[in-house]
This record gives C-alpha cells, structure tokens and sequence, in this order.
C-alpha cells in the first residue's frame, strides 16, 4: 500500500486514539486510576507513537513519547498520576491534536510559540526540554526512560503452529540473551501428548522465567513482534508496588483481534448505498403495482418476497449509519472539565442512554448545537457555589445528559440543577419586545421557547437569563434544519431540561398513507397511534376516545382540497411528545416504506409538510409533518373552546 | 538429508540438523532406536538445533521416565540445554 493512501486512516485512528486517552485521563481526574486504567492510556500513547514514527512524524513521535515515558513511570509505581498530572496530560493531548493538524496540513513545522508551548509542557511532565527539536529519537529513548534494572517475570506461550509457520520460540529467547539474561527458566511441557498423538511439527512447550535487563518494556515486547499472532506474552515488571499479585497482562493477540472487527468504510460509499436502496424501494414499489394489475398470484407472491427482502435490506444499510450517541457524550466531559474550571464551578457530568443509536449525520450535526446546550448549563444554569449553599443545595453543580428512544425520535436531554428559567422575568420582556401580548396567558413552554427568539436576551436583561439567550436562537436553527424540536421544562429556582427531540434518520421512513379525495400523503408510522372511525358530530372539532377528548383536524380543510369528502371518514390518531391528536381523511392507505425526498426550498416556509415522497405510480405524496399538524390541531380546539368564534367553526366543520 | 542415525551399545548418536523440518523422520527414527533399548544421546554432530529438536528431547526424556542421558553435545547444544535448564540431563562426557 503506498504510504499516501494510509495517511488518512492515520489521522482518523490518531483522533480516536487521542479521545480514548482523553476519556480516560478524565476519568482519572475524579477517581484514582487503575492500574488497567494506566495501561489503557499507556497503550494508547504508545500505539500512537509507533503510528506516527512510521509515517516520519517525528515531532510527534518525540512529545508522545515523553507523555509515554510519564506514564510508565506512573505503571511502576515511581509516580502518581493524579488530577494535577491528569490535567497536564490533557493539556498534552490537545497540544498532540495540534502537531496532527500541522502534520496533516502537509508536515508544517510547529511555530515558536507552540514549541515553546510543548516544552513547557514537557517541563511539567518532568522530561528534559529537547535541545534541537529535530534530535532523532533513538537519542532521547535511553534519556528518558527510567532504568528499570530489575527481574520481569516473563510467562510464554505459543500457538502449536508457531514452527510450522518458520519460527523458532528458542530464538526469541537467544534474542532476549543479546540485551539482558535469561534466568530460572522452566520448560512447561504439560502440553506434550502421548506418543501416540504426538506431532513433531507443533509445538507444545511454554517457557517462565525471568529476566534481568535494563531494557524498557517495550524493547521485550518488540523481541515477539514477529509472533506477536501466534503467542501469548505475559510481563510481570520488576519491583511490583503494593498491588503485587496483580500481573499486568499483555494480551499481544488483542489488539489484532479488535482490529478484525470493524471495517472502515468510505462514508461516502454509504450514503451512496442509501440513495440506492432509497431507488430500489420506489422501484418495488412500482413493480408492485404492476404485479397487482396483471392480476397474476405468481407474481404478486414473488413480489411479496422481495419486497419483504427489500424491508430487511433497508433496515440493516440504515444500521450501518447508526453510531451511538455515548461517543459524542463522552466528549461534553472535556466540555465540563475546561468550562467549571474555567468558571471555577465545581460540576459532575451525569450520563445515561449513552447506547441509544441514532444517525451518523444527526450525530455528527448535533454536537454543535449540544456543547451549547452544555456551555449554557454550566454557564448561566448552575449557579456560583454561595448561591447553591445559601439555596441548600450541594456545592457540586450537576448536569445531566440523557438519550433514549421515543416513538420513532431520539430525545436528547441536558439537565442542570441550576437556578431556572425565571417565568415573571421572561414574561416581561416578553411583552416589552411585543412578541407577545400583554394579556395573554402563555403556557410555560411557549413562554421558555422564546428564549430561542434572535437576540431575545440581551446585555441588560435579568442576569440569570442573560447568555441564554445568546446563540440559542442558532441552536434552535440547527436543531430545526434536522427536522428536529426543542423544548424547555423549568422550575425557577431547581434546575432547567432542554429536550431535543430528533427523527433517527434523515432518509428512509416507515411510512403510512392516507388519501384525501384522490391525493395521498404519509404519515410517518412511528407516530401513529390508531385509526378509528369517524363519526360525523358536527360543529365539534374534538371527539371522545374512550373517555378522553381528542382534538381532531380535518386534512381536508387543512390543505383546502375540493374533493367532496368520502362517505366514511376515519381519523388517524397520532402522538408526538406526549400530546395526541386526530386527522381525519378519507382514505386508509396503509403501511408503505417511504424515501424521503426534501422539499425544493421555495417550499421550505410550507407548514405542516416536512417532505415528499415519490409513489410506485410516479405521483408526488406529501410527507407531513406531525408535530405541526399536532399544534394545529390542538390549538384549532383550544381556540374553538375559548373563545368559539363562528367563523372557524364554520371552516372547520 | 538432514539428519543420520547411528547406534552403538545403547548410544544414538544424531548428525545433522534437529529441527521442524525433519522432526517427524528424527522423531519415528528416535523413538524406534530408544524402543530398542537405547537410551544415551550424543549430540556432538548436531547442527541446527531448534523448539522441535527440543521436544524431541522432552519426548524422549519422558518415554524413558527421565532416565535420558545426553553424553556429548554440540557447543551451540550446550547452550540451549543451559538456557533451558535441560543441561542436567548431560552427563559426564568421555573427554
């Protein structure tokens, strides 16, 4: 493979190394790490070295190489790694994701302020500054390795097929010889069989010993480099500390393994195999309906077939795009950690639902708009530690990021424990900006929503507000061009939750049609609830369903069709957020998978409609869009309720 | 090829190479020379010796219930025996 082409995966395996290490350094910071804790970081630093040494990155090579010598140190005990060394190696993180940029910006060299920045770092790692920066490494690995003069307990095993595959475990054990001896070595050869069964191509024998060398780790693990496959290492480093007992395990195997199960794919090629199948569901679609015209069972049976092998196709390429949310979470306690350090706020970061998956490009187009959420929290939601004592609440702010699965949406939740939206404050303003009137009596929602209004909090505006509103309007913008929505619950005085409800996909959907004299549009399956019969009780535009009112909008009268109506009516009972509402139409079409296709933007102000959808006909359906029908339909009832003003009665009815 | 066998009152003597890739010959050999009632090694022709060539010996060693004896071995023998602890399996070689 030419070096060029794995550049790429490089930095892509670079970034995602330098995010586990920083997921576990900030673990580190709020309890005391494990020994496994400090291999896994070690590890990863130390795969990251190797990485970049073998693509000539050597300025890389040489700062992680000391973050690697830290934290051997930290592995044998000669140093701590607490919250103080935890947060310098965070810092070394980020200046490591500097050198990868610059390295991936064609290998510029780093400017003097940010050498100056890595040495100062490195001063603080407890490394000596390097004199030239392009010393070559091989000088500064003796340097900066401690001496670890002492006896490791080696323990080896091999795959039976090592000889077979032209190795010879004595000469590993030769190679060890050349920089250090081997001493008290037993043969365990309980693996040898019988005669009968034996083979003398395989090989049987392990080896324990010990091993006195001056040599790092990594130098003994690198004798096994080329049966890495085929053997099982165990190092026990010399001088254990207080959790002797405890032998550190290399599984050398381990890595590879992992390695065999995922594949990295071209995003591209992706979406590109979505757009097909998108294709091949409307071409069945189509198929379908010549099927059914021919009249001929046959063919309406093997069509049956592929269309349900089609359903299985779409559902498991959709899979594919689905990634879980825990990996953008993860990164909001880097949020946290900068932000209440900064603040000089005490906070706990609190995750649930950090498995529930949801679309790569959702995800990847949420971050933005949550670490606002999350810097807003921590911002003006949590208040300064005298506040929170004098209110009785634990000095330790809390936030709260919570994701789960509901009716065919992800709900993403930030919670804080903060101070609250103040209602009287909000409401004021309110008015004195004319957005709302004077006598009106918002609903707390609708009120907490206009914080999303441009510019609605400015400078001068109630303290606690102020921030909140900065921004939030480009929030709410984001979250609206994911056909997504936002809501606010407040309690002044103990804490706010912004939910953020979005579709999974932004492709294919579960679709179910309805029909309105001869045009048809869908409905998203996830939201439906039930279709029940229209009874005809004019002049109401709410009905009983068992016992309870449900408001009901007629798609008619909505879209001004023509049509006369049909004889029987039924309402489609849908639910979006805990509200439900009904639709009446003429038709029930029933379940068709459906593609999404946006609208072209002179539509885009269109209410209640969220896309389109081309049918195996060829005709155009619309998409609409629940949650808007849904506030139609509640509010048509509210207004008729309160006020009944004949006119909308009589254009409802 | 790789390898030759010779016994002499109750001495096998091996020259050659023992190793993987004359393991099977070597080890029907060996074993047919021990059934014999053979039960001293001398190494001292020995070559190559590697993992295979060794667990030859541990083979050998156990169908005689460690009563194996190595008489004389090759200097780079010596050296794998002594690694690997097997060293006192050589007895007294004949000057």
């Amino acid at each position: 493979m030419n070096i060029d082409e794995a550049l790429p995966t490089f930095f892509a395996e670079s970034a995602e190394l330098l995010r586990e290490m920083e997921t576990d350094l900030l673990a580190c910071t709020s309890a005391a790490p494990s020994a496994d804790d400090v291999n896994r970081i070690f590890r990863s630093a130390h795969t990251l070295k190797g990485s970049a040494g073998l693509f000539g990155f050597d300025s890389i090579v040489e700062f992680v190489h000391e973050i690697e010598a830290l934290l051997d140190r930290v592995r044998l005990g000669k140093a701590v790694l607490d919250t103080k060394v935890a947060s310098v190696l965070l810092e070394c993180n980020d200046h490591v994701e500097k050198l990868l940029a610059l390295a991936s910006n064609g290998n510029t060299p780093p400017d003097p302020e940010m050498r100056a920045n890595g040495s100062k770092l490195l001063k603080s790692l407890g490394a000596q500054p390097h004199a030239a920066a392009a010393s070559k490494t091989s000088a500064t690995e003796d340097a900066a390795q401690p001496s670890t003069s002492g006896s490791w307990q080696i323990s080896l095993r091999f795959s039976p097929d090592v000889l077979v595959a032209g190795m010879d475990p004595l000469g590993f054990l030769r190679y060890l010889n050349t920089f250090g001896s081997i001493k008290d070595l037993t043969i365990v050869d309980e693996a040898l069989p019988p005669v009968a069964e034996f083979d003398a191509q395989k090989c049987y024998v392990g080896f324990e010993f010990f091993f006195e060398t001056e040599a790092p780790r990594e130098k003994i693990e690198g004798a096994f480099e080329f049966v890495r496959d085929d053997c099982t290492l165990k190092l026990t480093p010399p001088a254990p500390k207080a959790a002797a007992g405890a032998p550190i395990q290399t599984q050398q195997a381990g890595s590879a393994a992992n390695a065999n199960q995922t594949i990295r794919v071209d995003s591209l090629k992706l979406d590109g195999l979505i757009t097909r199948i998108g294709e091949l569901i409307t071409a069945v679609a189509g198929a379908n309906l010549v099927a059914r015209r021919s009249g001929s069972r046959d063919f309406e049976e093997c069509m049956a077939n592929v269309t349900s092998l089609v359903e299985e196709i779409r559902e498991g390429s959709l899979q594919l795009r689905m990634v879980k949310i825990g990996g953008t979470f993860s990164r909001f306690k880097r949020v946290v950690h900068d932000v209440s350090r900064e603040l000089g706020k005490e906070i706990e970061l609190q995750i649930r639902g950090e498995d529930t998956e949801l679309d790569k490009t959702v995800v990847e187009r949420i971050a933005d708009p949550l670490t606002h959420l999350v810097r807003n929290a921590i911002d003006h939601g949590i208040e300064a530690a005298d506040v929170r004592a004098s209110r009785g609440k634990s000095a330790v702010g809390s936030i709260e990021l919570n994701a789960y699965h509901d009716s065919g949406t992800i709900v993403i939740e930030v919670s804080d424990d903060g101070g609250g939206l103040k209602r009287e404050k909000i409401l004021a303003k309110a008015i004195e900006r004319g957005l709302i009137d004077g006598s009106a009596k918002p609903s707390d929602s609708e009120l907490f929503n206009l914080i999303f209004e441009p510019g609605f909090s400015t400078a001068d505006a109630v303290t606690n507000l102020s921030g909140r509103g900065v921004g939030m309007d480009v929030v709410k913008r984001n979250i609206t061009a994911l056909r997504g929505v936002v809501n606010i619950r407040s309690v002044e005085g103990a804490g706010t939750t912004v939910s953020v409800r979005l579709p999974l996909t932004l492709a294919i959907i579960n679709g179910f049609q309805v029909g309105v004299g001869s045009t048809i549009y869908v409905l998203p399956l996830d939201s439906i609830d039930e279709c029940v019969e229209f009874s005809t009780s004019e002049g109401h535009d709410f009905t009983s369903l068992r016992g309870e009112v449900l408001p009901f909008i007629h798609l008619r009268s909505l879209f001004e069709s023509n049509a006369p109506p049909a004889k029987r009516q039924s309402i489609v009972v849908v639910r979006h957020g805990g509200r439900r509402a009904g639709i009446v139409v003429d038709t029930l079409l029933g379940e068709f998978q459906t593609v999404i296709k946006p609208l072209a933007k002179m539509f885009t102000r269109v209410d209640c409609v969220s896309g389109s959808s081309i049918l195996g006909t060829g005709d155009v359906a619309l998409i609409l869009d629940v949650p808007a029908v849904l506030e139609r339909a509640v509010q048509r009832s509210q207004v008729a309720t309160n006020q009944r003003p004949p006119a909308e009665m009589a254009a409802v009815a | 090829m790789e390898f030759q066998i010779e016994s002499q009152s109750g001495t096998i003597r091996v020259s050659g190479d023992m190793t993987v890739y004359c393991a099977a010959e070597l080890e029907t050999a060996l074993l047919a020379e021990v059934a014999a009632g053979n039960s001293s090694l001398d190494l001292s022709q020995v070559q190559e010796f590697d993992t295979a060539g060794l667990q030859l010996i541990l083979l050998l060693n156990r169908e005689l219930l460690g009563g194996l004896r190595i008489t004389a071995c090759s200097p780079g023998v010596r050296a794998t025996l002594e690694l690997t602890h097997l060293n006192k399996l050589i007895v007294a070689e004949a000057a």
